[in-house]
C-alpha cells in the first residue's frame, strides 16, 4: 500500500515536473525572430553617358504600401545605360542587401521587365544565370525621344519557364511600377 | 434536442426481497435535509413492450401518499425531502415485476420485465433539476466516432444550423448560425479556447479523441462562457475516469483511403485500490498525404499531427476532489500551393480558370512550403469542495500557451530557410471561482468571478501589434422549476471588463503604444413549457457581447493568404448581440419514435464588425491588393435549422435535417439606399439539406448501416458590391457509414471484464461529385476532395 502510494506520488512528481519543463522550455526558447523577408526597397542603379543615378521604390514602415517611389528620369537618345537592381530589406536593424541572396539563387529568379507605352524605353541584354537561362538582375537600357510612362519591374521566384517572360509561372516576389520621364 | 438526448442511466442493483421495494436516495449521503420540495416522477412501464403501466398503484411508506400511475405511466410525488430515503411499493392487478431502472436528471423511468421475480431496487440518482433552456444538440455516436479521425470541424458540421468555414480540408473552424471565430466559444474539458481565432486560416486547436461527448449550445451563450460566445458555444467534454479500483482504457486505429491518411489513438485509465487517485494517459497521431480531388491530386494538402493529454484525479475526501490535467497539440498543416499566389493579377486569372494553376499532380507524404506549425498546451488545475447538501464551491486555474507559425514560399537558401514568415505567441492564464447551490425549493443558483491575463507577441513584419490583456468578470445565474408546473425559467447576467495594452517592438515606422478598455453586460433569460411528456417549447434569449479583436483594431498590412491589404480601425466599438431562439422539441415514444426539433432564431447584432472593400488600390511590394477596411454597422441574422426522424419500419429510420439561414447588414455610405437593412453579409451558409436512411439493428443495437444525402444549394445572397467569383453552383453528396460492436464481455476471478471492439467503415463523396463549396476559401483554386473510403476499430477495455 504504501509502495503504491509513493510510486503514485513519484508518477505525479515526475508528470508535474515535464510540465514545468515543458512551460519553461517554450518560454526560454531564444525569442527566434521569425524571419519575414520583407522587401521594403527597391533600387534601380542606372549609369551610362550622362547617366549616373539611383531611382527608389520604399516601404518606409514595413507595412508592404510604398510610401516613396522615385520618378525615374533619363535624358533622351541615350544608349548603353547599365541598369542594376538593388533589393534590401530595411524593416529591421541592421538592413538586410537581398540582392546578394538573389544572385547566389540566380537559377530560381526571373526579373521581368515592362514598359508603357511600348517602346518608349528598351530594356534588354538582360544577364544570364547559371544555367545561361535569363535572369536580369542587370540589364542595358536605351532610349529614343521624349516621353512619359512606366516601367514594371517584377521578379519572379521558381519560375517554370523563364524563357516566357509574358508567363513565366512560379510566384511573384515583387511586382513594383516606376513612373518613367524621359527629356 | 433541446433535452440532453443522451440520458444517462442510474446505477441499479437488485436485492432479492418479498415485496416490491424502491429504496430512493439522492447521492447517496445518509444526511437528513429541511429542504422538503423535491419531486420524484418518472414513468413505468414493462420491459418487454415497452407499453407503459397505466393505473398502478405506488405507495411511500414513510408518508403514506399514495398515487396511481396515468394512462400513459406518468407518476409524480412532489413534496419529497432531498436526501431522504423512501421506500414505494408498487402494485399492478395481482401481478409482480422486477424491475429495472433508468433515470435521467429530470426523471425515475421504470422497466419492469414479464417474470414473477420479486426484487427491490437501490437508486442512487439526482434529484430532479431544471433543464438549460438553450438549444443544445449534442453529436450522435455514429457521427462521433466515423469524423473523430478528421477534425472538430467535421464532427459538428452533422448537426442543423452548425457548418465550417475551410481553408481545404485541414483547416475547418465551425460556424454557428452563420457566425464563427470569435463569436463562438470553444469550451474543451471546461475551459475556454484562447488561440489566434481572427483568421479564416485560424482553425480550432482540439484533438477529438481527447473527448468523448461534443454538444453545441446555439445561442447568445456570453453568461456562462464569457466575452465572445454570441453565436454559441462547442462545449467537448473527455469520458468520466473510472470509478472502481483498476485498469481500463480503449485503443483506436483508423485508415483513410484519399490522402493515404492514417490514425493511431488510444487512453489508459487507472484507478488505485483505495479509489482515491485515478489518472488516464492519451495520445493519438495523424499523417496524411496530398488528398485527390476527383480529377487530380491537390499537391501540398498533407498533415501531420501529434496530441498528448493526461487527467488527474484525488478525492481527498467525502467533500473535497482535486483535478490536474494537462494537454498538447502538435499540429503541421500544409496549405495547397495552387492557393498561393504573389499578387492580384495572378490570384485574378487563377478564379478564372477552371483547374488549379501551379499545380503538381502527383502523391506525396512531404509537407512543402506554405503551411502551418501549431502548438497548443493547455494546464489545468479544478478544486471542488461540497460545502454541504446544497452548495458546493469550485476554484479552476487554467493557463494555455499557443505558438503558431505560419510559413510562406521563400528562398530556399539563406537565414529565412528554415524560419517561418509570421509567428504567434500567447499565453493566457485563467482563474474561475464559482459556486453552486442544488436544487432547492425549487430554486438552482450558480455564479462566479474570473479573472484572467493574456500575452500575445507578434514577430516583427507581421501586421499586428503585441498586446498585454487583463480581464475580470462576475457571473450569476438562477433556474426555476417546481414539479407538475409545465414552466421552468432561467435568468442570469454578468459583466465583464477588457483592458488591453498594444504596442509595438521595433517595428519601425510604425510605432503604436495604446491602452484600449472595454467593458460590458450579458444577459440570458429562457421559458420552458412541457405541454406533455414528449413536446416542449423553448424561448431562449440571450444578450451578448464582444470587444474588438486587436486585429480589427490595429492590423495594417497585405492578408497574403487572402491577396487583400488590410486596415483596422482603433475607433472602432464592441460589437453586441441580442440573440433569441425558439426551439420545438418532440420526443420519445410518445408518437412511435418519431423524434423532431424546430428552432428558429433572429440574432441582432449591433455594431457587426466586418472588412469592407474600398474601392481603392495599395501599391505594395507584390503590385497592386484591393484595400479592405474594418468598419461596423448593424446586422441581422436569422434562420431556421430543423431535424425530424421518421421511423419506417422496424429498425429503419428517416432522418431529415435543413439549416436555412438569411442575413443582412445595413448598405454602407455611398449607396444610394444607405442605412437600409439590405446588404446580404458576406461568407454566408448557403441552404443545406441532409436526408439519409438509418438502419439500426433490433435489442441491442449493436450495427447500424447509414446512406445519407447532403444537398447544398448556390448562394445566391450575395454583397452589394460583389465577390471575386461567383458563388460555386448547387451540388449534393452522397455518404455511408457503417458499425458494429462486438462485445467480449467475460468473467475472471468473479469479476466482469468487459471488452468491446467497435468497427466501423465510412464512404464520403460515394459519386466522386466534382463540386466547391461557398465557404471554402479554397473553391477559388480547386475542386474538393472526392470519394473517400475509411476503416476504423477501437477496442475498449
Amino acid at each position: 500500500m504504501i509502495i503504491t502510494q509513493k510510486l503514485l506520488f513519484s508518477v505525479i512528481s515526475t508528470t508535474a515536473l515535464l510540465g514545468t519543463l515543458f512551460m519553461t522550455g517554450c518560454k526560454s526558447d531564444p525569442d527566434l525572430p521569425a524571419v519575414v523577408e520583407n522587401i521594403t526597397t527597391i533600387v534601380v542603379r542606372l549609369t551610362g553617358p550622362g547617366v549616373d543615378q539611383e531611382f527608389t521604390w520604399n516601404d518606409t514602415d514595413g507595412d508592404g504600401v510604398a510610401n516613396t517611389i522615385d520618378t525615374i528620369t533619363l535624358p533622351a537618345s541615350t544608349g548603353n545605360i547599365q541598369c542594376s537592381l538593388l533589393v534590401y530589406d530595411r524593416s529591421a536593424t541592421p538592413a538586410t542587401d537581398l540582392s546578394e541572396e538573389i544572385k547566389g539563387e540566380s537559377t530560381e529568379h526571373l526579373f521581368v521587365y515592362s514598359v508603357l507605352p511600348a517602346g518608349m524605353v528598351t530594356i534588354d541584354n538582360l544577364n544570364l544565370d547559371a544555367n545561361n537561362a535569363p535572369f536580369g538582375i542587370e540589364s542595358v537600357w536605351k532610349t529614343t525621344q521624349a516621353a512619359v510612362g512606366t516601367v514594371n519591374i517584377r521578379l519572379f521566384h521558381e519560375p517554370s519557364n523563364k524563357n516566357n517572360p509574358a508567363d513565366p509561372g512560379g510566384e511573384v516576389d515583387f511586382d513594383v511600377t516606376f513612373p518613367v520621364k524621359i527629356q | 434536442m433541446n433535452i440532453p438526448l443522451l440520458l444517462p442511466v442510474c446505477y441499479a442493483q437488485g436485492i432479492k426481497t418479498g415485496l416490491l421495494i424502491l429504496l430512493l436516495t439522492a447521492l447517496g449521503h445518509q444526511v437528513q435535509s429541511q429542504d422538503c420540495h423535491q419531486t420524484l416522477h418518472g414513468q413505468v412501464k414493462q420491459a418487454g413492450s415497452h407499453e407503459p403501466l397505466a393505473f398502478a398503484n405506488m405507495l411511500i411508506r414513510e408518508t403514506g401518499a399514495r398515487i396511481n400511475t396515468d394512462a400513459q405511466g406518468n407518476y409524480a410525488f412532489p413534496n419529497l425531502c432531498d436526501k431522504k430515503v423512501y421506500h414505494i411499493e408498487i402494485s399492478y392487478l395481482s401481478r409482480v415485476f422486477a424491475v429495472d431502472i433508468a433515470a435521467s436528471d429530470q426523471a425515475f423511468d421504470i422497466d419492469f420485465p414479464d417474470d414473477n421475480v420479486l426484487e427491490a431496487v437501490v437508486v442512487t440518482g439526482k434529484a430532479a433539476v431544471a433543464v438549460h433552456t438553450e438549444a443544445a444538440c449534442t453529436v450522435d455516436h455514429l457521427d462521433f466516432a466515423s469524423k473523430q479521425a478528421m477534425n472538430l470541424g467535421e464532427i459538428v458540421k452533422q448537426l442543423p444550423g452548425v457548418t465550417t468555414l475551410q481553408t481545404g480540408a485541414n483547416i475547418s473552424k465551425p460556424v454557428i448560425q452563420g457566425l464563427h471565430s470569435n463569436r463562438v466559444a470553444i469550451v474543451n474539458n471546461n475551459v475556454v479556447l484562447e488561440s489566434q481565432q481572427w483568421g479564416q486560416e485560424h482553425a480550432p486547436e482540439i484533438d477529438p479523441f481527447s473527448s468523448e461527448k461534443v454538444t453545441v449550445v446555439k445561442g447568445a451563450e456570453g453568461v456562462r462562457y464569457g466575452v465572445g460566445a454570441m453565436a454559441g458555444a462547442i462545449v467537448l467534454e473527455p469520458a468520466p475516469l473510472r470509478e472502481k479500483h483498476g485498469w481500463g482504457g480503449w485503443a483506436a486505429a483508423g485508415g483513410f483511403s484519399n490522402g493515404y491518411s492514417g490514425v493511431l489513438a488510444g487512453a489508459v485509465d487507472y484507478r488505485t485500490p483505495n479509489e482515491k487517485w485515478a489518472f488516464r494517459l492519451q495520445s493519438s497521431a495523424k499523417r496524411g498525404g496530398n488528398l485527390r480531388a476527383p480529377d487530380y491530386w491537390l499537391y501540398n494538402t498533407g498533415h501531420a499531427e501529434l496530441n498528448f493529454s493526461t487527467l488527474m484525479e484525488w478525492k481527498q475526501n467525502e467533500r473535497s476532489k482535486h483535478e490536474l490535467s494537462f494537454s498538447r497539440i502538435d499540429q503541421k498543416l500544409a496549405i495547397l500551393k495552387a492557393s498561393h499566389l504573389g499578387n492580384v493579377d495572378q490570384i485574378l486569372a487563377a478564379t478564372q480558370l477552371d483547374t488549379p494553376i501551379n499545380n503538381i499532380d502527383r502523391f506525396t507524404y512531404t509537407i512543402n512550403r506554405p503551411y502551418q506549425s501549431i502548438q497548443h498546451y493547455t494546464v489545468k488545475y479544478r478544486y471542488a469542495h461540497i460545502i454541504n447538501d446544497f452548495w458546493k464551491w469550485t476554484a479552476q486555474y487554467s493557463y494555455q500557451f499557443n505558438q503558431r507559425q505560419e510559413y510562406d514560399v521563400v528562398r530556399k537558401t539563406g537565414v529565412a530557410a528554415d524560419r517561418p514568415q509570421v509567428s504567434f505567441r500567447l499565453f493566457t492564464n485563467a482563474l474561475d471561482l464559482g459556486i453552486e447551490q442544488k436544487a432547492k425549493r425549487y430554486w438552482q443558483t450558480e455564479g462566479g468571478i474570473q479573472l484572467l491575463t493574456a500575452q500575445n507577441y507578434t514577430n516583427r513584419g507581421a501586421f499586428i501589434p503585441n498586446y498585454t490583456g487583463l480581464g475580470a468578470s462576475v457571473w450569476a445565474h438562477e433556474r426555476w422549476r417546481k414539479y407538475a408546473v409545465p414552466w421552468e425559467w432561467e435568468i442570469g447576467g454578468r459583466y465583464d471588463y477588457r483592458y488591453s495594452h498594444v504596442y509595438t517592438e521595433g517595428n519601425f515606422g510604425r510605432d503604436i503604444n495604446r491602452n484600449v478598455q472595454f467593458g460590458n453586460v450579458s444577459g440570458v433569460t429562457g421559458v420552458h413549457y412541457h405541454f406533455n411528456k414528449a413536446i416542449a417549447l423553448t424561448l431562449h434569449s440571450g444578450y451578448a457581447w464582444r470587444p474588438p479583436s486587436v486585429y480589427e483594431l490595429f492590423a495594417k498590412g497585405v492578408h497574403h493568404g487572402a491577396g487583400t491589404y488590410e486596415e483596422g480601425d482603433s475607433s472602432l466599438t464592441s460589437e453586441k448581440s441580442l440573440n433569441t431562439n425558439l426551439t420545438l422539441d418532440i420526443t420519445g415514444v410518445k408518437y412511435k419514435g418519431f423524434r423532431g426539433s424546430l428552432t428558429l432564431y433572429r440574432n441582432q447584432v449591433n455594431d457587426f464588425i466586418y472588412l469592407d472593400p474600398q474601392n481603392t488600390i495599395k501599391i505594395t511590394v507584390r503590385g497592386p491588393f484591393p484595400a479592405y477596411y474594418y468598419k461596423q454597422a448593424d446586422a441581422v441574422l436569422q434562420g431556421i435549422d430543423a431535424l425530424a426522424d421518421f421511423p419506417i419500419y422496424g429498425g429503419l429510420t428517416l432522418e431529415t435535417r435543413a439549416s436555412l439561414i438569411r442575413a443582412w447588414r445595413k448598405l454602407d455610405s455611398p449607396h444610394p439606399e444607405s442605412g437600409k437593412m439590405t446588404d446580404p453579409l458576406p461568407l454566408m451558409p448557403s441552404d443545406r439539406y441532409q436526408y439519409g436512411l438509418r438502419w439500426t439493428s433490433a435489442g441491442t443495437g449493436n450495427s447500424t448501416f447509414r446512406v445519407m444525402g447532403n444537398t447544398i444549394l448556390q448562394q445566391a445572397r450575395i454583397p452589394a458590391e460583389g465577390l471575386l467569383k461567383a458563388p460555386p453552383p448547387a451540388f449534393t453528396t452522397f455518404s455511408f457509414d457503417a458499425t458494429h460492436t462486438f462485445h467480449m464481455d467475460r468473467q475472471k476471478n468473479g469479476k466482469a471484464i468487459n471488452r468491446a471492439l467497435e468497427l466501423g467503415l465510412t464512404l464520403q463523396n460515394l459519386t466522386n461529385v466534382r463540386y466547391r463549396e461557398y465557404l471554402n476559401f479554397f473553391r477559388y483554386y480547386a475542386d474538393e476532395p472526392g470519394f473517400n473510403a475509411g476503416l476504423r476499430a477501437k477496442l475498449t477495455f
